[in-house]
This record gives C-alpha cells, structure tokens and sequence, in this order.
C-alpha cells in the first residue's frame, strides 16, 4: 500500500512519522497507512514546516511602533491557493540565513501569503481545473492534507478549516454580493451570519435591507449559519462595491 | 432482479456532506456484511478485498457494466429538504479499541496530546421527510437487510420510520425520465450535452480503494433544497 496516511495520495514512500502535537488522527485519509508522501512530509516536518517570513505589520513592544522584521512562521497557519500556473504562498527555492531575537535562522522565505480577498477573488474566478482552495481561519491546524482538488470552475470543493464545502459558484457569488451589499449598508458579519442585527442600524436603513435579508435568511437557520454563509461572510469586503440589480 | 423505487421515511434530520450520501449500495453493502459478522469499524484495502467476493455472491444488487467497468446498479438518494443546520459533537476515543496504539500506557490523556477527543465541529443535517433511490435488484433480499436499519448517516441521526420497495416499469438507475443523469459514473462514460457536476469521486465501493476512485461526473438535480 502506498497511499499516504495523511492526505490519501497513491505516491506516499516515506515512512510515516507522527508528530506529537497532531491530534487529527480521527480524519486522515487512510488511517492503516505506514507511509506518507513528500509533500505532507515537506509541510509537517520538512523544510516547508517552518519558513521566514518578512512581516510588514510586526509592531516593537517597547516603542508601540512599526517594526517590521523577519518572523519565523509555521506553514500550517497560512491559507492555500494551488494551481497549475499559480500557487500562493510562494517560497524561495534556496533557503536564506537571518537574525530573529539575536539567533541565526536559516530557513526558505515564504511569501505572497493568500489574503482574503486573494481568495475572495479565487472563488468568485477560480483558476483552470485542476486546482485546490484551502482556507485557514484559525491558523492553527494542518488543513491542507484535508483538501480535495477542485476539477470544475462552476462546483468545487472548498477546505475551510477542517471542513469541506462543496460551493457551487452562481450561487456562492450571489451570497456573497448580498453579504456585501449589507456590510455596505453599515452591518457587521456577525450580524450577517446570526440574523441578529442592532436594531438602531435597522431604522436607518430598513427598505434597503429588507430585500437583501429575505435572500440570507435563506442561508441561515434558527441556529447557526449554514457554512456556505460562513464562507461569504469571511471573505466578504466592504471596500468593493456590489452591483446591487 | 427488477427495477425497484426504495423510500426511506424518516422521522427526524440525517447527516449528509454532500448531495450523494447516504449512498443505498454501501448502506446495503454494511447491512450484509455486519449480518454475517464481517463487518469492521476501519476496514484495510485488505480486509475490503478479502470480503468482495462474499459481497459479489450475497448482495441483492444487480451489477451492471460501463465498457468493461462493474458497478451496483443503484441511483444516487433523491430528496426535497426544506433546511439545513449544522451540529457538533465530539468524538471520544474508545480504550478497547484495538488499532490503537496505546503506546504502552495504563493512563491515556485524553484532554490533550496524541488521544485528544477531536470535536467534530460539522455535522451538516438536513431535514427531508423520504428519501427515494432507484435500482435493480431482488426486492426480498433488500427488504430483508433493510429492517435491521433503523438510521440514515452518522450519529444514529435520521431515524427510519419505515422502509418501502415498489416495483416499477422502467429502470431509472442511472437516467431518469428526463435523461438526466441519475449516478455518479467516470466522465468518460457520460454522453455530451448531459448537465453534471465535475468531482473527483468513489463511484463504486468500497469507495476507499483507489480503484474505485475516479473523475466522475455526478448528478444535479437530485436533491432540492427548498429554502433556496
């Protein structure tokens, strides 16, 4: 059997290696494997398990002020966007040596991290088949071992955080104008997703709201969103402007 | 075997990922196997091999070819839903469980570490009154394997009230009245200008085995949400 342990993949030669801190066990692919394939290897324990990162935002403790500085950063704690002709995050093909806290590091640089409307714009214009949406909300888990590649532009499958949806693009591209005419309109995405709206921002706008709402409610039961609504909410943008007809 | 229509009358939600679960043909194919006392919570690719010949023989399925390839003649579930919510659980890992490594331990933590309950965090339900599938098959045998089930999907979710099996004129496993395609099958058998979705699927079982494993074109229109 050469089928990986983690992500099902028939090319696995490497022994299987299981790292303390993975605690996913109950959802790989093949769970009877001893095996596992350079890929997983490389993003778990490989050189692509850990990679420097220039980090614009990284603010100095002391002085409260942009610092920006090399960040030593795990892999699993970014979204992916795979394709035959692009691929985000990119990686330098040689690995580079800096100083992080007075220490030497020497690790590959990992860049052009995939931002939300990066992959705002993927799902609304998915690439040419085949190609893989993997999102990472939480930053915490390995989530791209999950991921199924998507073979159609118009129904593919969508890995947010550990769950796979199936998104059919009309109607996710429907949503996600609506969600985003209503964040337009002054409400926030937890109100959007709950159904649960400040009734001051309401009075204000209630006419425009009314018909943008009777599409979400749709989207939304008496107790959680449905994931397709948690997907357009966490990818939708104020800053763009919908065409509302 | 004849064309059969199986209807599932369920009393409460079941859990379904995706518009093609629960599938008739696994379903049975468990019921056969646990019958006889062959049935594993985590089968290998072996121990799946080893069992298919008793499945070939026991099964009251027709199988039927595409250009050489077998498959259980049995259509993709249909269903009208008119919601869908999503619950959590956890999952909790069971001491006696034999494909566990315990690593030599008397003491298992299971709030962290390697046995750490995993929390399901997506049970997606959906509430449909029936569930309808079309087949070939020996009506007998079906029923007979379908009174011990008494659930649909996971977490004993969607409880069966009732199991009906009409026999019926045509055979709409895999195209329906209006042509439309009524199962997954691989994308080289499906005639052009056929509406279908485009997946990477296990359009036979056990669907875990990479043989069984292909790009295949699946339905549409088999399951209507009303909601939307």
């Amino acid at each position: 059997m050469t089928i990986c342990y983690y992500c099902g993949s028939g090319n696995a030669t490497l022994p299987l290696k299981i790292s303390d801190s993975f605690t996913a066990n109950s959802v790989v692919k093949c769970p009877h494997s001893s095996l596992m394939c350079s890929k997983c290897y490389a993003l778990m324990f490989g050189d692509r398990s850990r990679c420097l990162f220039w980090n614009e935002a990284k603010i100095d403790k002391q002085t409260n002020a942009k610092a920006p500085s090399w960040s030593l950063m795990f892999t699993r704690n970014t979204s992916w966007l795979l394709s035959s002709t692009t691929s985000f995050p990119t990686f330098s093909e040689d690995p580079r040596t800096v100083e992080i806290n007075g220490k030497s590091v020497t690790a590959l640089v990992m860049a052009n991290l995939p931002t939300r409307s990066l992959i705002r714009q993927w799902l609304l214009e998915p690439p040419e088949p085949p190609f893989t949406i993997a999102i990472a909300k939480s930053g915490q888990k390995h989530i791209l071992f999950l991921a199924q590649q998507g073979l159609s532009r118009d129904y593919f499958p969508v890995q947010f955080e550990t769950d796979t949806l199936h998104c059919d693009r009309a109607h996710f591209t429907q949503l996600l104008i609506v969600c985003e005419a209503l964040m337009e309109l002054g409400f926030n995405k937890t109100e959007i997703g709950t159904g649960s709206y400040y009734p001051s921002r309401l009075l204000k706008c209630f006419d425009q709201w009314e018909p943008l709402e009777a599409i979400v409610q749709r989207e939304r039961t008496p107790a959680n969103p449905t994931r397709l609504l948690q997907l357009a909410c966490y990818v939708a943008q104020k800053s763009f402007n919908p065409d509302l007809s | 075997m004849q064309p059969l229509q199986i209807n599932a009358l369920l009393s409460t939600p079941f859990v379904a990922y995706d518009n093609w679960s629960p599938s008739l043909d696994n379903l049975l194919i468990w019921l056969l196997l646990d019958r006889a006392g062959l049935s594993v919570t985590m089968p290998t690719p072996e121990v799946a091999k080893q069992n298919q010949s008793f499945i070939e023989d026991n099964l009251p399925l027709a199988i039927g070819y595409l250009e050489g390839e077998w498959y259980h003649q049995v259509s993709s579930p249909h269903y009208q839903y008119d919601w869908e919510t999503i619950t959590k659980t956890h999952k909790a890992w069971n001491r006696q469980d034999q494909h566990l490594d315990w690593k030599g331990k008397r003491r298992i933590w299971i709030t962290e570490g390697f046995h750490t309950k995993s929390r399901v965090n997506l049970l997606p339900e959906r509430s449909a009154p029936r569930i309808d599938w079309f087949c070939i098959g020996d009506p007998a045998g079906i029923q007979q394997l379908l009174n011990n089930c008494n659930h649909l999907g996971k977490q004993k979710r969607g409880q069966v009230i009732g199991w009906q099996i009409y026999e019926i004129e045509n055979d709409l496993h895999l195209w329906g009245p209006g042509e439309q395609l009524m199962r997954p099958i691989p994308m080289q058998f499906l005639p052009d200008g056929k509406p279908h979705r485009r997946m990477k699927w296990g359009w036979r079982s056990p669907i875990f085995l990479p043989e069984n494993i292909a790009e295949c074109a699946l339905p549409v229109a088999n399951v209507v949400n009303f909601s939307s």
